[in-house]
């Protein structure tokens, strides 16, 4: 994880925030970025850092909004490969497997 | 987790890469746990828990007994749990000694690849924050004294050149025996060769010497200013990244896209 999330969820814990944080745990085949990478998502939608970008930081950033809302973190499978991807221009060919948890004081 | 994300930044303050286990698979009847975060400190002190104290110690064997290589998820011998491995990372920094015509274009591509920039020159016309707008730190100071007050370590690159051989000298004397990443200087062969003969007559370790990005930059042909910067620049990527700095096309195996 790098500095500046870490520095923005520290900070965001003093204000008595709470965030979701969103980071790819497994990746197969081609995918624009590797384990490790993480992005957090507000609850009032906006982000800070990107897991790739497109459709599928789309996908990601909803279920962490779902993921605020219930309280319980998420898996989400991330499929680079499919018809719809391809039509969207999304054309690495890979799988990546991200684990949203929500971050709150407490 | 107040407190847990308040250690990590302090450690990432203090230079310190810290473990970051998070829990992220249970057995179907135990999903209250999903998402515990636990730090391993390079000390062996950890903060939090995972599920209880056996699992918890499991993970600190693991962290203590497995070499690190890249974030990645990991079994818990036993009970169905599935860790992801991660550490702290400290951003990158670049440290460029001079603030010549190279420097312009190389504070702007190193700040673009997320690198903290600071520029260091002792003329107050090439050392002002207006001429380096990407860079988070201007310093106008003699070289010796200004690479001597910055932090340098394993996560900071030097990029020596500036208007002459003198200062080149002195800011590589400044630097050497520090523990950078990557340091790299400008040059001919012939003017570094010499260089390097006289660091190795005062005594200076062989392998400090050879460790050294002089001429600096990859073989891009490159020609002008911004040409040179983006060499500089890719170069240091690949320090960092330990990329071999071929073309991908010219690589047997995987490729992006």
């Amino acid at each position: 994880m790098d500095e500046t999330l870490v520095k923005l969820i520290a900070a965001a814990l003093e204000r008595g925030a709470k965030l979701a944080l969103a980071t790819i745990i497994e990746t197969k085949g081609s995918t624009p970025r590797k384990a490790g990478t993480a992005m957090v998502v507000w609850p009032d939608g906006r982000v800070a850092g990107t897991i790739g970008g497109g459709c599928s930081e789309a996908e990601v950033k909803l279920r962490a909004l779902q993921a605020l809302d219930d309280g319980r973190p998420a898996r989400v499978e991330v499929r680079m490969l499919n018809d719809a991807a391809a039509e969207e221009g999304m054309v690495c060919g890979g799988i990546m497997q991200v684990f949203v948890q929500v971050i709150k004081t407490g | 987790m107040g407190s847990l994300f308040d250690r990590l930044r302090e450690a990432i303050e203090a230079g310190i890469s810290v473990n970051i286990i998070t829990l992220v698979e249970t057995p179907a009847d135990e999903t209250e746990y999903l998402g515990q975060i636990m730090l391993v400190f390079p000390d062996g002190d950890t903060e939090g828990t995972i599920v209880d104290a056996d699992v918890t110690a499991a993970i600190i064997n693991i962290v203590a007994t497995k070499e690190w290589s890249r974030p990645v998820l990991l079994e818990v011998p036993g009970r169905g749990y599935r860790i992801f491995w991660n550490r702290s990372e400290k951003k990158r920094r670049a440290v460029i000694a001079g603030g010549g015509h190279i420097s312009l274009p190389l504070s702007e591509i190193l700040a673009l690849a997320d690198f903290s920039v600071t520029v260091i020159d002792d003329r107050l016309e090439f050392a002002h924050k207006a001429r380096f707008p990407k860079a988070d730190q201007v310093i106008c100071d003699s070289f010796a004294r200004a690479l001597g007050a910055v932090e340098i370590n394993s996560d900071t690159a030097v990029i020596i050149m500036t208007r002459g051989h003198r200062y080149d000298t002195e800011c590589l004397r400044a630097v050497l025996d520090r523990p950078a990443r990557y340091i790299g200087m400008i040059g001919s062969r012939r003017r570094i060769r010499a260089l390097i003969e006289q660091f190795a007559a005062e005594g200076v370790k062989a392998d400090r010497l050879a460790s050294l990005y002089a001429p600096i930059g990859l073989d891009l042909g490159s020609q002008t200013p911004g040409e040179i910067a983006v060499s500089i620049a890719a170069e240091v990527v690949a320090a960092f990244r330990g990329g071999d700095c071929r073309s991908l096309s010219r690589r047997v195996g995987e490729k992006h896209g």
